[in-house]
C-alpha cells in the first residue's frame, strides 16, 4: 500500500516537474494578455460603480474606458484559435486526399506503424492490400508509396507517418529523451510530456504485455477524433498526435505494431495495438 | 501584433484623456465611440475575420449606446 502511495506521489511530482519546465520553455503570452484583459474589466467596473456611488463622472468614465480596453484585449486573444482552425483546416485537406486514395484502392485493411530504421529513417505507416500480409522491410524506403512486390501478401501503401513534426518537438525540448536505458515509466513520462507541451492531453497509461499493447489518454479537443472515426480513417491512417504516441512507443519496443484500433468515447481514446510477427528482415 | 499594439496605445492613451477631460458621461462614450471606429477603419483590415467579428460587437454596441443617447437628446428638445 505504502509502495503505492510512493508511486503514486512520485508520479504527482513528476508531472508537476513536467508542468514547470514547460511554463519555463513555452512562456504562455496568451495567458498573460487575458489574465491583463480580465483583470483591467474588473478593475473598470470597480471604479465604474465607485464613481457612480460617489459621483464622479472621471471615475465613470475611465471606468468605461478600462472596460472597453479589456474586452479588446480578449478578443486579441483569439488570435490562437484562429492559427488552430487554419492548421486544422490545411490538416483536414490532407486526411481528405489520403481518404480517397485509401478508398480508391479498397484498402481494408489496419495500419501498420514501422518504427526508424536504416532506410525509413523516420518510420512509416504501412497499409498492406491484404488481410494476411507479410511486411517485408527490404522493398519498403521512405520514397516509395505504392509497395509492389512478386508476393501479393507483401503488397501495399507506404505513408510518411503523421506525427513524426511532434515527435521532433518531443526531441529537441525534452533533454532526457533518449532510447538508451529506457523502462516504462521513462515512457510514460515522455509520452505526457509530448501532451502537456501541445496542451492537447493528459493522462497517459500504457499496459504491455507480450503481444498487445494498450494505451489510452485524454484528448482536449475531440474534433478531429469525430471526423476521422467518422470515416473509420483512426485505425488506417492516425491523426498526427495518435500517430505521434504509437510511432514513440513502436520505437520504445523497437518492434513493428499493428494499429487494431483507436476508440474516443468522452474524451479518452483508447489504442489498441499488436505486435506484427511476419516480418522479413 | 504592431497593428494590434498601435490600436491598444491610441486608445488606451485616449481613453485616459477623455476621461480627464470630458466631464458628461454620454460626451465621453460618443468621443469613445468616434475613436473607436477611427481606429477600427484604419487598423480594422490588418486583422483577421475572426477578430473583426468580435470587435464588430463592440461596435454594434456602442452605435447601439450612441442611438439611445440620440434618441433621449431627441426627446429632450422635443419636450421643451
Amino acid at each position: 500500500m505504502n509502495k503505492k502511495n510512493n508511486n503514486h506521489s512520485d508520479h504527482i511530482n513528476i508531472k508537476n516537474l513536467l508542468r514547470e519546465k514547460i511554463r519555463v520553455i513555452y512562456p504562455d503570452i496568451f495567458n498573460i494578455k487575458r489574465i491583463t484583459g480580465i483583470f483591467l474589466i474588473v478593475f473598470g467596473t470597480i471604479l465604474l460603480v465607485n464613481g457612480y456611488l460617489k459621483d464622479i463622472v472621471q471615475f465613470i468614465n475611465l471606468g468605461i474606458g478600462l472596460i472597453v480596453v479589456g474586452w479588446i484585449i480578449l478578443i486579441f486573444t483569439y488570435d490562437r484559435y484562429v492559427k488552430y482552425d487554419i492548421t486544422s483546416n490545411i490538416f483536414n485537406d490532407y486526411i481528405d486526399l489520403i481518404k480517397r486514395l485509401i478508398k480508391g484502392l479498397d484498402i481494408k485493411t489496419s495500419g501498420v506503424v514501422i518504427p526508424p530504421r536504416e532506410n525509413l529513417k523516420e518510420g512509416c505507416i504501412y497499409l498492406p492490400l491484404y488481410e494476411n500480409f507479410k511486411v517485408n522491410l527490404s522493398i519498403l524506403d521512405a520514397n516509395t508509396l505504392f509497395v509492389n512486390s512478386d508476393s501479393k501478401d507483401e503488397m501495399g501503401l507506404l505513408f510518411s507517418p503523421l506525427g513524426k513534426g511532434l515527435r521532433k518537438l518531443l526531441k529537441e525540448y525534452r533533454e532526457e529523451y533518449s532510447l538508451e536505458n529506457k523502462d516504462v515509466n521513462n515512457l510514460l513520462d515522455d509520452l505526457e510530456y509530448l501532451l502537456t507541451l501541445l496542451q492537447v492531453g493528459s493522462d497517459v497509461k500504457i499496459d504491455i504485455k507480450k503481444d498487445t499493447v494498450v494505451l489510452s489518454y485524454r484528448i482536449g479537443d475531440n474534433s478531429l477524433c469525430k471526423k476521422l472515426q467518422r470515416d473509420n480513417l483512426c485505425r488506417k491512417c492516425p491523426c498526427p498526435i495518435c500517430g505521434a504516441i504509437i510511432l514513440t512507443v513502436a520505437e520504445f519496443l523497437n518492434k513493428i505494431l499493428e494499429i487494431e484500433s483507436i476508440k474516443e468515447e468522452n474524451r479518452k481514446v483508447l489504442i489498441k495495438l499488436r505486435v506484427v510477427k511476419d516480418v522479413i528482415e | 501584433m504592431k497593428y494590434k499594439l498601435i490600436f491598444l496605445l491610441i486608445l488606451t492613451s485616449s481613453v485616459v484623456f477623455l476621461s480627464t477631460l470630458t466631464n458628461d458621461v454620454k460626451l465621453f462614450l460618443i468621443l469613445l465611440l468616434i475613436t473607436f471606429l477611427l481606429l477600427y477603419s484604419l487598423l480594422g483590415p490588418y486583422y483577421n475575420k475572426k477578430i473583426q467579428n468580435n470587435l464588430d460587437i463592440i461596435l454594434y454596441l456602442g452605435i447601439g449606446i450612441f442611438t439611445v443617447i440620440v434618441f433621449q437628446k431627441v426627446l429632450e428638445i422635443l419636450s421643451r
